[in-house]
């Protein structure tokens, strides 16, 4: 029990403060309880040895209201005020009060996570040379409160943040959120606590939180990196069959001069793909609105654009999206 | 045991009905006997404990190492799926089942069950239900993987490209069958209880362990038919293309966990209750003392079971889409009447002549252990702590702690007790005690590091943790203490074996036991009693001794020519 | 010794309070665990529709009540006839029983051909979204207790002419009409929710 303190949790955030204080008042009490019952326990087992001397049967003591009344008030009184605190810090936990600096979409899927910062700049995970996911990293500024939405297309998943003393579910079909402010810079892990299906146990993920230039920079870093590659004249998109997915998030063009298009549909799923201006905007460049298509393939041309970043997308499931950069 | 040697000698002991071994065994395939039947469900549910248990060495050994590697992330998660699915299922709840149809109808001096034919019915399905699960291995994917709650919508119909096994419906026929099995079940123990006790044994004369078993059974009866609603369900959404659970057709993702807990929170109870019961008869007898504060007892029991039902949601308190307040108030109300135990069983300890036999030592166990299961479920109870501990290590902690330290450690304590009524013959002390030491040992040493692991924040069903290998220390303790429960479960099969042909023979009332069970000969004839003693406390064995022992004084003094002693021995 | 002796069968009958008889509270202890798998199932059923967007789904007409009305207060009335018949073997009368339990056989039969035929009208089917999901599982759950009804009725027809039930001994009857009842109420409850309520 002692080492259990020793490993009284202390987080990185001011609500994981709350919640670890919490534990450690729980913990008191919980001492408290565990040596007084099993400190009676040794006593009488000691005391009250049955000894050869023994004579007769023992006191035939049947009970005492007196004593039932108080074994039963004091721990209902112990009750009432571990909810009063259980109350108290939940309220202040779970409070939504401020608006959040920073809002970050969380996307779970099997089995991997994505990270939505909106204005067309999302985290998602890399893959390795053998085309295995490698664990995405999600940074955050620090002291700031940062909120995080959490979807699911497909099954639940659970957004843990050991380091913070906190998770929320990711349900599919419910918009859980939950804010929270970090405030100390570092580097934490994250891991999926729902079970998911095969690879629940690699569904982890990477928290840094770091100040607010450092932030900024990592970002427009970022949306720079995400997308690159040679830029070239004629495009292919695809989908495999099947599946709600692009087989590319990226595409690179040249400036200033038109570029041929082609996506194919493996079929399976009806898709089609906009070019748009950006997320926001939805100035169409290619592509023809509410249209999708079961199978085959379309081909088609985009004008000339100046460099930029652009947007692509499928109507019928938005979470089939990606950069198109004219450079 | 040292005053009873005058009832040895008077009581002849009777040899189990195994003279000849074919006819033995045809006779436990069709008989209608509760006690052939109790006898029948703990062969079966101890053999569960072990399948259990090799599924839960399995677990352990693959996370010994950060990488895992012993077996596959898939098999991994049939493993854990399996043991969770067979110890609840088919070991514990199964178990009390078969100690509670052999003592019950004992208990209350009544002839039968209410319904001897559907008696065996009830337990007949379990071994059907056990297969239809374990068949799972033999389907293309395998058994049935997404844990023993098989939350969905990961187990439904839309997601199976990613649970696509017909384990997970043969899961779900098989814990149907074990489900309506249950609910028989309750109702047999409900109506023998209100209808079948013997003149004088009313129902505050019952003892405390047919008590839990009453309220287990009303549990049973109202909780497990919504499971049975929820794997219909389920069943529908995975082979007809329904979509209950699943929100992209419509359905709700959280309905299964909501309909789930309804049914497993009392569940939990069903599987504590008859521990509870069981403790309440063996620390009287072991104190020479009457149970302090039988009513509250009682009530305390009714208790535990009505709020059993409004506490389901303390295991949604991260799903963002519960009343967290209410569950987290009624949930930490129940460590009140729990509690009320806990003090009357000191209560009973104190000023008592305390003698520490195996069950005595393995009740005492219980005592400290489940102890800190409750504790350790006082913190989930907290949302706000919850947030931190829920689906990790800690959960786990607490399930064994409960289960293991709480359930487990009664079931043992049982067969020490009533294994002389059931076979005319003790189990051994000396390996009892070396069963217990190993045991306690194990448990502690495989459990308690992963409140530890809880706290570090390393979640449940992963089957390896390669990105956090300074856990590894707390995992090797945790496989070491398997291994070594698996140890001492051998002390233990050996002395049953050994004791049912050569244990001392025991007599009818090795104990000085307190409860009807104790006057009729060890083992019972088939009709359970050739008479009843008068019943007048919740005592009539004690009472019955105490006169006898009474009158006996009163004819050593008036006569000098002391006569011996008839004993307490029915005729 | 100082026992009362008491035969194994005495102290049965002794301790047996006076009331529903053995099988009886079988019977209501049976129908208890039926209660609460048919609230799982309307749980589940309020749970979803409380949060359902458009109920019934754009593009289905909310469910005619008309014809399953009418199959409504054949079922009803089926009760009523096996109540008939339940009086009828009280005061002995094993032809009354024979008679309206076949009459109860009947409308029951009726009612589940009727319901049989109002699924052919539906231009839904169980995989068409949690609507028809819901709809069909209820109404299936139900029309498979009413059908698991007729085979106790039609047992029960069985044992009456064959002289199995007397004035003092008719328990099966007894349990016979309750579930009868119950399965009655359950369907009350289904039509109300499924078809009228808007
Ligand atoms: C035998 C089975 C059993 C029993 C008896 C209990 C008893 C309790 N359980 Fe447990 N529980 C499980 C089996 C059991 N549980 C299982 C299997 C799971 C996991 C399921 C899964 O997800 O797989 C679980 C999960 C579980 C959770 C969800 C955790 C999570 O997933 O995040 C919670 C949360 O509140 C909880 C709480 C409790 C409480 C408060 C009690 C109380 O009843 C305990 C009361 C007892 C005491 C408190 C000790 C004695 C009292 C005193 C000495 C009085 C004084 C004390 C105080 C006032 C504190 N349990
Ligand atoms: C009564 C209930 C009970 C019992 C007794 C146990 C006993 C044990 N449990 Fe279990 N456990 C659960 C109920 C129980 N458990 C539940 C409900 C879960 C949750 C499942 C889920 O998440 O879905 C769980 C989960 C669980 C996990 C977490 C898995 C995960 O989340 O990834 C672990 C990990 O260590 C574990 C370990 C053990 C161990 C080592 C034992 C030991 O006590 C076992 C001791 C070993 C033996 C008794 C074996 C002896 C037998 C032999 C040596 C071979 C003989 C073989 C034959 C003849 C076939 N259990
Ligand atoms: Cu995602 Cu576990
Ligand atoms: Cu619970």
């Amino acid at each position: 029990m002692g080492l259990l303190t020793g490993c009284a949790p202390t987080g990185g955030s001011v609500e994981s403060r709350e919640i670890g204080d919490f534990y450690n008042v729980v913990f008191f009490l919980a001492l408290v309880v565990f040596v007084g019952v099993n400190g009676a326990l040794l006593y009488f087992v000691t005391k009250y040895r049955r000894r050869p001397t023994d004579v007769g049967m023992p006191p035939q003591i049947h009970g005492s209201t007196i004593a039932e009344v108080t074994w039963t008030v004091l721990p209902a009184l112990l009750v009432f005020g571990l909810f009063g605190m259980s109350w108290s810090s939940m309220r202040s936990v779970d409070r939504k009060d401020e608006p959040p600096n920073v809002t970050v979409n969380v996307q779970g899927y099997q089995w991997n996570w994505e990270f939505d910062y909106g204005n067309n700049f999302k985290v998602k995970a890399k893959k390795d040379a053998d085309g295995k996911p490698l664990v995405p990293l999600m940074k955050v500024p620090v002291g700031e409160r940062i909120r995080f939405v959490l979807t699911s297309d497909n099954v639940i998943h659970s957004f843990f943040l050991p380091e913070m003393l906190f998770k929320r579910d990711v349900v599919p079909g419910r918009l859980n959120q939950f804010d929270i402010t970090i405030d100390s810079a570092g580097l934490y892990k994250g891991q999926c606590a729902e079970f998911c299906g095969t690879d629940h146990a690699l569904m982890n993920f990477q928290l840094q939180a770091l100040n607010r230039a450092d932030f900024e920079a990592w970002v427009k870093d970022e949306k720079a990196n995400s997308c690159a590659g040679e830029p070239a004249g004629t495009l292919e998109l695809a989908s495999p069959p099947g599946q709600i997915a692009y087989d590319k998030d990226c595409l690179v063009a040249p400036a200033g001069q038109p570029v041929k298009l082609t996506y194919t549909n493996g079929g399976g799923q009806p898709h089609n793909v906009l070019v748009v201006k950006s997320e926001k905007e939805r100035g169409t460049l290619f592509g023809k609105s509410g249209d999708p298509i079961p199978s085959g393939t379309e081909t088609g041309e985009i004008a000339a654009q100046p460099a930029g970043q652009y947007f692509f997308f499928c109507q019928v499931h938005p979470v089939m999206n990606g950069t198109y950069k004219v450079q | 045991m040292t005053t009873h040697a005058e009832n040895v000698g008077s009581v002849s002991v009777k040899q189990p009905v195994e003279a000849k071994k074919r006819s033995a065994v045809l006779d436990y395939l069709t008989t209608t006997d509760h006690k052939k039947i109790g006898v029948m469900y703990l062969w079966f549910s101890f053999g569960m404990f072990l399948v259990g248990g090799l599924f839960a060495l399995i677990v352990r050994t693959q996370l010994a190492n950060p990488d895992g590697g012993f077996v596959d992330r898939d098999t991994y998660n049939q493993m854990f799926t399996m043991h969770g699915s067979i110890m609840l299922f088919l070991f514990i709840i199964p178990i009390w089942n078969g100690w509670g149809n052999y003592i019950v109808p004992l208990q209350i001096g009544a002839l039968d069950m209410a319904f001897p034919r559907i008696n065996a019915l009830s337990f007949w399905m379990l071994p059907v239900g056990a297969v239809t699960i374990l068949s799972g291995y033999f389907t293309k994917d395998g058994f049935a993987a997404n844990g023993w709650t098989e939350y969905q919508p990961i187990a439904s119909s839309h997601a199976q490209a990613q649970s696509p096994g017909s384990g997970t419906d043969l899961w779900i026929i098989g814990v149907l069958i074990i489900t309506i099995a249950s609910s028989l079940g309750a109702i047999n123990f409900l109506v023998t209880i209100f209808k079948m006790r013997a003149p004088g044994m009313t129902m505050f004369r019952m003892p405390v362990f047919t008590w839990n078993i009453a309220v287990t059974s009303i549990l049973a009866l109202l909780a497990a038919p919504v499971l049975m609603s929820a794997l219909s369900m389920a069943f529908i959404d995975r082979n007809y293309g329904g979509s209950f659970f699943d929100p992209n057709f419509g359905g709700d993702a959280i309905l299964w966990q909501n309909l789930f807990w309804f049914y497993s929170h009392p569940a939990v109870y069903i599987m504590i209750l008859p521990a509870f019961g069981l403790i309440s008869e063996v620390l009287p007898v072991f104190s020479r003392k009457p149970l302090f504060g039988y009513k509250a007892f009682v009530f305390a029991t009714m208790a535990i079971g009505a709020l059993g039902f409004s506490v389901w949601a303390h295991h949604m308190f991260t799903t963002g889409a519960v009343l967290l307040g209410f569950f987290a108030f009624m949930t930490s109300l129940i460590a009140i009447p729990t509690g009320v135990k806990f003090f009357n069983w000191l209560a009973t300890l104190w000023r008592g002549q305390l003698s520490f036999p195996p069950p005595m030592v393995f009740a005492l166990g219980f005592l400290s252990m489940f102890l800190i299961g409750g504790i350790n479920g006082m913190f989930t109870a907290q949302p706000p702590i919850d947030y931190a501990l829920h689906d990790t290590y800690w959960v786990v902690a607490h399930i064994h702690y409960v289960l293991f330290g709480g359930s487990v450690f009664a079931v043992y304590s049982a067969f020490y007790f009533w294994f002389p009524k059931v076979t005319g013959r003790f189990l051994n002390e000396r390996l009892g005690y070396i069963h217990f030491a190993l045991t306690f040992l194990g448990f502690n040493l495989t459990f308690f590091p992963m409140h530890l692991l809880g706290l570090a924040g390393m979640p449940r069903r992963i089957a390896e943790y390669a990105q956090n290998p300074q856990w590894q220390g707390a995992n090797v303790t945790a496989t070491v203490g398997a291994f070594l429960i698996a140890i001492s479960t051998l002390p233990f099969i050996y002395n049953v074996l050994r004791s049912m042909r050569y244990g001392a023979p025991a007599g009818s009332d090795p104990w000085e036991g307190n409860s009807l069970e104790w006057w009729t000969t060890s083992p019972p004839p088939v009709y359970n009693f050739a008479s009843l003693p008068p019943i007048r406390s919740e005592r009539p064995v004690l009472d019955m001794r105490l006169e006898a022992e009474a009158r006996a004084r009163l004819e050593a003094e008036s006569a000098a020519n002391a006569a011996p002693d008839p004993g307490s021995a029915p005729v | 010794m100082s026992s009362i002796a008491t035969t194994p069968e005495t102290a049965l009958e002794g301790g047996r309070p006076a009331g529903m008889s053995m099988p009886l509270l079988g019977m209501v202890l049976f129908l208890a665990s039926e209660v609460m798998f048919f609230a799982g199932l309307f749980g589940a059923y309020f749970s979803i529709r409380a949060t359902a967007v458009d109920w019934p789904p754009v593009g289905l007409e909310h469910l005619h009540w008309q014809l399953p009305g009418f199959f409504t207060v054949v079922l009803v009335v089926s009760s009523f006839t096996l109540h008939l018949a339940l009086n009828a073997i009280k005061r002995g009368n094993t032809s009354g029983l024979i008679m309206w339990t076949g009459v109860t056989i009947v409308l029951g039969a009726i009612f589940l051909a009727g319901q049989l035929y109002d699924y052919s009208t539906l231009d839904f089917t169980i995989r068409d979204g949690v609507y028809g999901t819901t709809f069909f599982t209820l109404t299936g759950f139900h029309g498979a207790h009413v059908f698991g009804g007729l085979c106790y009725l039609v047992i029960m027809l069985v044992r009456a002419s064959t002289g199995q039930f007397t004035r003092h001994s008719h328990a099966a009857v007894e349990g016979a009409s309750m579930y009868w009842h119950f399965v009655d109420v359950v369907w009350i409850v289904l039509f109300l929710i499924l078809y009228v309520l808007k």
